[in-house]
């Protein structure tokens, strides 16, 4: 079997043949015993790659890749303004006792230098990628280029974000809400006045929204299920038929996709969403081996 | 508990051929992972039909050769797609060419073990994770034309790997 003929087979199993292509594939299976044989085992090769490769588990992380960036979770956002409160206490009380009349107009300007200054430090809205490691694409919604995106730019609104194999990629929403993506992970970021969303296609996300006062809640969806994260921190993993839901802290709802049904994950619970198997709820650490989530 | 097992046993013992089979008569992958899912699912309806003097394997194939038949009616509406005639042709193929297709997945395992880490890693991008050639050269840093070389490549050893084994292992499996 030559390679011209063996890179026509690959192309049409591919979907990538032409119309004129198939028509010479559909001969040649018509014609030649030799051929179909060929298309037969190259075609189980295609599907066998598919599973051995899966099964091998090459896209699941086992760990969570950005852990660093929780640390910062007390931002130099939330000192910086801390720091101006107290600086401005302290420059209007100086600036009362001591030299009201001849301080007052320069305390006056200070004051809104730091109101400028907090304003700027508490954005109203907009999620950012706060960290990324290795390679972080903004996928296009149809045809297009994949793009890496950049620490600092906005989530990119109507693409998915995927993490290559060696990526992960933060992001912290306006209130202090944020997602990590795991490395091999696939989701669409959105968010609006009521809602943040992720809708995680494969991959692991890691979702924190606690300790914000009015908080809003952070969904997250999959093929699966759909869950709702508010005063909680938990993880979402999409493997292939199935989604894992662990609670880190607080507790979530999870939402079966195929009939509705609610299920409540309490913290240190776990609970893996199958199309064929009943939920059960866990306590303990998952089977997929994931580090606790936190600091 | 025990008839699901046996309908199990018998539907993986023939779920590779059938797979081949679902693969060239659609030539789209996700097409025929939903053809096999549909084809088991209606194996399992009818398990209490089945009649076990007859092989899984050519009741399973019944089945899968209707789907096909019905997934061409809707497919050849928006795309070229093969004739009916050639999709009975691969049917009878892969039934005959079974054996070898199962005895060619073990070979591939241990074939694969072999490719360099950059055909491995353009492998996994594009059968685990079932990325495009576009997302697979921006997450490589590659070009396009590149990718679809190492692609070309990793299938062409492989195959010729499967070959060398197969023929060497021959005169014990005959």
């Amino acid at each position: 079997m030559n390679f011209e003929f063996q890179d026509l087979i690959d192309r049409y199993l591919d979907g990538a043949a032409s119309a004129e292509e198939v028509r010479r594939v559909d001969e040649l299976i018509r014609r030649e015993p030799s051929a179909r044989v060929a298309l037969l085992r190259a075609a189980a090769m295609e599907m066998q790659l598919r599973r051995l490769l899966t099964s091998a588990g090459t896209d699941q992380s086992p760990r969570p890749a950005v852990p660093p960036g929780r640390k910062a979770r007390v931002s130099w956002k939330a000192i910086l303004a801390g720091a101006a409160a107290v600086l401005l206490a302290a420059t209007g009380w100086i600036g009362s006792v001591y030299f009201a009349r001849q301080y007052y107009a320069k305390c006056r300007e200070q004051a809104a230098v730091l109101s400028r200054l907090a304003g700027q430090i508490r954005p109203v809205s907009g999620g950012r990628i706060i960290e990324t490691r290795g390679l972080v694409l903004a996928l296009p919604q149809g045809a297009g280029r994949a793009v890496p995106v950049s620490v600092e730019s906005p989530i990119p609104a109507g693409r998915s974000l995927w993490t290559c194999p060696w990526g992960a990629a933060s992001m912290r929403f306006a209130d202090g809400a944020s997602i990590d993506l795991d490395r091999s992970t696939e989701a669409a970021i959105s968010e609006t006045k009521e809602l943040r969303k992720a809708a995680v296609k494969k991959g692991i996300v890691y979702v924190s929204n606690v300790d914000i006062r009015h908080a809003q809640p952070v969904v997250v969806t999959t093929p699966h299920v759909s869950v709702s994260v508010l005063d909680a921190q938990a993880a979402v993993a999409v493997s292939g038929e199935r989604t894992m839901v662990e609670v880190a802290q607080g507790q979530v709802q999870v939402v079966r996709a195929t009939d509705g049904r609610t299920i409540l994950v309490r913290e240190g619970h776990y609970v893996i969403v199958d199309r064929l198997v009943e939920p059960q709820v866990e306590k303990g650490r998952l089977a997929w081996r994931l580090e606790p989530l936190g600091p | 508990m025990q008839e699901r097992q046996l309908f199990l046993q018998g539907f993986l013992r023939e779920e590779r051929w059938l797979a081949a089979y679902l693969l060239s008569a659609t030539g789209d992958v996700h097409s025929a992972e939903d053809l096999l899912q549909g084809v088991a699912r209606i194996l399992w309806e009818k398990w209490a039909e089945y009649d076990e003097t007859r092989p899984f394997g050519a009741w399973a194939l019944g089945v899968a050769r209707l789907e096909v038949l019905k997934w061409r009616q809707q497919a050849a509406r928006s795309r070229e797609v093969v004739s009916e005639d050639a999709m009975l042709l691969l049917s009878e193929t892969a039934a005959q060419d079974a054996g070898q297709i199962d005895r060619r997945y073990y070979f591939l395992a241990e074939c694969l073990k072999a490719l360099g880490a950059t055909a491995r890693r353009v492998l996994e991008l594009k059968y685990a994770q079932g990325r495009k050639i576009a997302e697979i050269s921006a997450c490589m840093e590659k070009s396009v034309p590149a990718v679809e070389m190492v692609l070309v490549r990793s299938r062409r050893k492989l195959r010729a790997c499967i070959e060398r084994k197969m023929s060497r292992a021959a005169p014990e499996a005959l």
